[in-house]
């Protein structure tokens, strides 16, 4: 149990560490939540299968399970209210975008 | 002394410990772009992103620690999260809406 626990951790925390490099090179805020959705879901997701190998019991498991559900139902959520209201707030694009589909919906 | 017991122990908290000088740099990179960010939205995202890490520090700690409290904080930073996101997002919203029926009403 000790290896899952160490390869689940080392997993989190690397893809913590990609988000941050990403959330800072990122050209503007749309790829930026990009960086600061995905990457921390899956470092998110590997801390915590890190936790759940880690102590024994069922109770820390269907803890992290739980958590691990309602994050898959609340990231993508939080990035699309974020992103509207930057929309609305006329955040610029970057100089490599290529078409903007929602400029004609509103 | 046992030995065996303690080189088993001994790998998770060395990958803790690294674990926690790797998020540590990771916060204070997202630490410059809510720094620098040029809009709102982003100080809002680098914001998101240091709960994030956190949560990652406290999971990192309570490996190192061995104590089984620490998981249910983690839940509720996941829970706290979310809800500060989606206020921050609606208060941002609002205020541009808001700019907008008032420059609107200035043109017409």
């Amino acid at each position: 149990m000790a290896w899952i626990t160490i390869i689940a951790a080392v997993f989190g925390v690397f893809f913590m560490l990609l988000a941050s490099i990403g959330i800072l090179r990122m050209p503007d805020v749309y790829l930026r939540s990009q960086t600061s959705t995905l990457a921390p879901t899956f470092g998110k997701i590997g801390v915590l299968l890190a936790l759940a190998a880690h102590f024994e019991g069922a109770d820390v498991t269907a803890k992290a399970c739980l958590v691990i559900l309602f994050l898959f139902i609340t990231a993508p959520i939080a990035a699309h209210l974020i992103l509207r209201a930057a929309y609305h707030d006329r955040a610029p694009l970057a100089d490599i975008t290529v078409r903007d589909d929602y400029k004609s919906q509103n | 002394m046992n030995f065996s017991n303690l080189t088993s122990i001994s790998g998770i908290e060395t990958v803790a410990s690294f674990g926690l000088v790797v998020l540590s740099i990771s916060i204070v990179i997202s630490a410059i772009r809510l720094r620098k960010g040029p809009t709102l939205a982003d100080r809002v995202l680098a914001l998101d992103l240091m709960t994030t890490i956190i949560m990652g520090i406290i999971a990192m700690y309570a490996l190192f620690s061995n104590e089984k409290v620490y998981v249910d904080v983690v839940i509720i930073f996941a829970l706290v999260a979310f809800i500060s996101t989606v206020v921050y997002a609606r208060h941002i919203e609002r205020d541009a809406r808001r700019d907008d029926r008032f420059e609107g009403g200035e043109e017409s």
